[in-house]
């Protein structure tokens, strides 16, 4: 029922966690930051993902029940509600991958231009 | 701190958290699903019928949704292994 550990945050902290590492090393390496600091934002980053993993399951289960199930003649989940709900999780998370590449590669282009800028004058303008 | 363990207070204070914001997303979405006239101060037959069955299929939902995160996040970690696999064998 609904007192099971929200799933499995582990397994898809990798890919999230690239997505975020090329954001955060833009930020951090421009500082000297001591072992301490970094462990600390390890898991700070840590702790955030646990977080986001979970919101995004919870965000699932609210978008995917109002988008799906929407009469109550019947205490069972039909099996067509079944199928929506079962696309609506395969279209989020699709669609929150397109995001994520396309929020990494303006990220590392940002980066870039700000290195350039830092390395020789004015960075280029778009 | 080590990203396998939800265990021991902080495992126990994410599960709850949890609980926390999906009865609150249960309770908004059965309320604005079910209950639509404020002619009385009562529920009516009705709406408390609707809420019930609205808070089954809720639950019912929060599981097959997490059957199916579950499903794709398996998914990704093959693909992912499988990349891995390769670059090893091509000694990249």
């Amino acid at each position: 029922g609904i007192l099971h550990t929200p799933p499995h945050h582990r397994r898809n902290l990798r890919r999230k966690e690239k997505a975020r590492m090329s954001a955060i090393q833009g930020m951090m390496d421009n500082q000297a930051l001591t072992k301490k600091e970094q462990k600390e934002i390890e898991s700070m980053m840590q702790d955030m993902m646990f977080r986001e993993m979970q919101e995004v399951y919870i965000g699932l289960v609210d978008r995917c029940f109002n988008k799906c199930v929407n009469n109550f003649r019947s205490r069972k989940v039909q099996s067509s509600e079944k199928e929506c709900i079962k696309n609506c999780v395969a279209k989020s998370i699709a669609h929150t991958k397109r995001v994520q590449m396309r929020f990494t590669e303006q990220n590392q282009k940002l980066n870039a231009q700000m290195q350039a800028g830092a390395a020789g004058g004015m960075p280029p303008t778009q | 701190m080590d990203p396998n363990a939800m265990t021991g207070v902080q495992g126990i204070k994410y599960n709850l958290i949890a609980m926390a914001k999906l009865f609150d997303s249960l309770s908004k979405s059965c309320f604005k699903k079910c209950v639509s006239r404020f002619g009385q101060a009562d529920l009516l037959v009705g709406e408390m019928t609707c809420t019930d069955r609205c808070t089954l299929k809720f639950m019912q939902t929060s599981e097959i949704v997490s059957q199916e995160l579950q499903k794709a996040q398996q998914q990704e970690m093959k693909q992912q292994q499988a990349v891995a696999q390769m670059q090893n064998s091509f000694g990249s």
